[in-house]
């Protein structure tokens, strides 16, 4: 199953996110808080990634019931979605992803 | 929290599909991947010229990233089909577009995915899609004022501008003034001035007319 069209790379990751809460806010909100505060445009951390396209983090608070009969599926975690279309190859994105916003990363991970 | 960033919209839909759909849905990518079928598949879809890059992922019910023992086991009914879309112009300008380009390829890419309607009509799927889909928290467009058309333009530019580096020591006057005008003619419809449109979001284009009407009124 291709990642790959043509010189484009469509990057696609899940982070699970801690259960839990710090001082009342759920760890899924104080990951979402991060990202809506994190600058937009030529100023947001992704700016500084080589080869990104267009890239995007959401939160994936659960799965979707489309009602009955349909059965309920309940996420026991909570996922950190990122996807990239990125140029080139997918090691050499990560090691200049990581080189270029480490401390970004860091900071939304830490969560 | 946004899904647009310039020109491009970011959709992100998630879908369930029967677990026993899940290797039945991947088949069907992997042949409307092949040359013959992506063309029968997407054709109406390419000529829209909408989309900047789309992709679809299927996740199934054992593949949910468990990083530490600690983390839960998920233990879902269903897999799941993740699609995401960098577009121009307006979710439902897309939406429709994708209903009235590719109707029977919309079908088959959501093919058997729990609770979604045909195409067609348009209400159902739409109404499909608002509840499906989740929104951005953070979107980056690296080319924000370019829209899919105009990064083929630049493309076709690029073409033609060293195409008419070509040859320069022993090409004549004469005949480069001719390749210059003919290269003129063919980039005519990609040379003009970039503009604001397709317009993402109506409210910016209501807000940004509303601000010309005043600036000019004082």
């Amino acid at each position: 199953m291709p990642n790959i069209s043509g010189k484009a790379y469509g990057l696609t990751t899940l982070c699970p996110i801690k259960n839990g809460q710090q001082g009342g806010i759920s760890n899924s909100n104080l990951t979402r808080k991060i990202l809506q505060q994190l600058p937009e445009n030529q100023h947001s951390p992704l700016a500084k990634v080589a080869n990104t396209y267009l890239a995007r983090f959401f939160i994936l608070d659960d799965a979707v019931f489309e009602s009955y009969p349909n059965k309920l599926d309940t996420l026991k975690s909570k996922y950190l979605v990122f996807t990239s279309n990125l140029h080139g190859d997918i090691d050499t994105y990560l090691t200049g992803m990581w080189n270029s916003i480490e401390n970004d990363m860091g900071q939304l991970c830490s969560v | 929290m946004s899904n647009i960033a310039g020109k491009a919209y970011a959709m992100n839909l998630i879908t369930p599909i029967k677990w026993y759909m899940v290797w039945i849905n991947r088949i069907i990518f992997w042949v409307g991947g092949l040359p013959y079928f992506q063309k029968k598949s997407f054709g109406g879809l390419i000529t829209l010229s909408l989309i900047h890059y789309a992709r679809w992922v299927i996740v199934g019910r054992s593949q949910w990233p468990r990083l530490s023992e600690e983390q839960p086991k998920e233990e879902l009914n269903y897999g799941y089909m993740l699609f995401f879309s960098n577009f121009n112009g307006s979710w439902t300008q897309y939406v429709d577009s994708f209903s009235m380009a590719i109707p029977s390829g919309l079908n088959l890419l959501w093919y058997k995915n729990i609770g979604k309607p045909g195409s067609v009509p348009e209400t159902p799927f739409n109404a499909y899609v608002i509840k499906n889909q989740i929104w951005t928290e953070h979107y980056y467009n690296s080319y924000p004022m370019a829209s899919s058309n105009d990064v083929k333009s630049a493309q076709r530019v690029k073409q033609q501008v060293i195409s008419l580096t070509e040859n320069l020591d022993t090409i004549s006057e004469a005949d480069f003034m001719k390749k210059y005008n003919s290269a003129l003619f063919e980039l005519q419809a990609d040379i003009s001035q970039m503009e604001p449109t397709p317009v993402v979001s109506l409210a910016y284009e209501a807000i940004e007319k509303r601000t010309r009407i005043e600036k000019a009124i004082s």
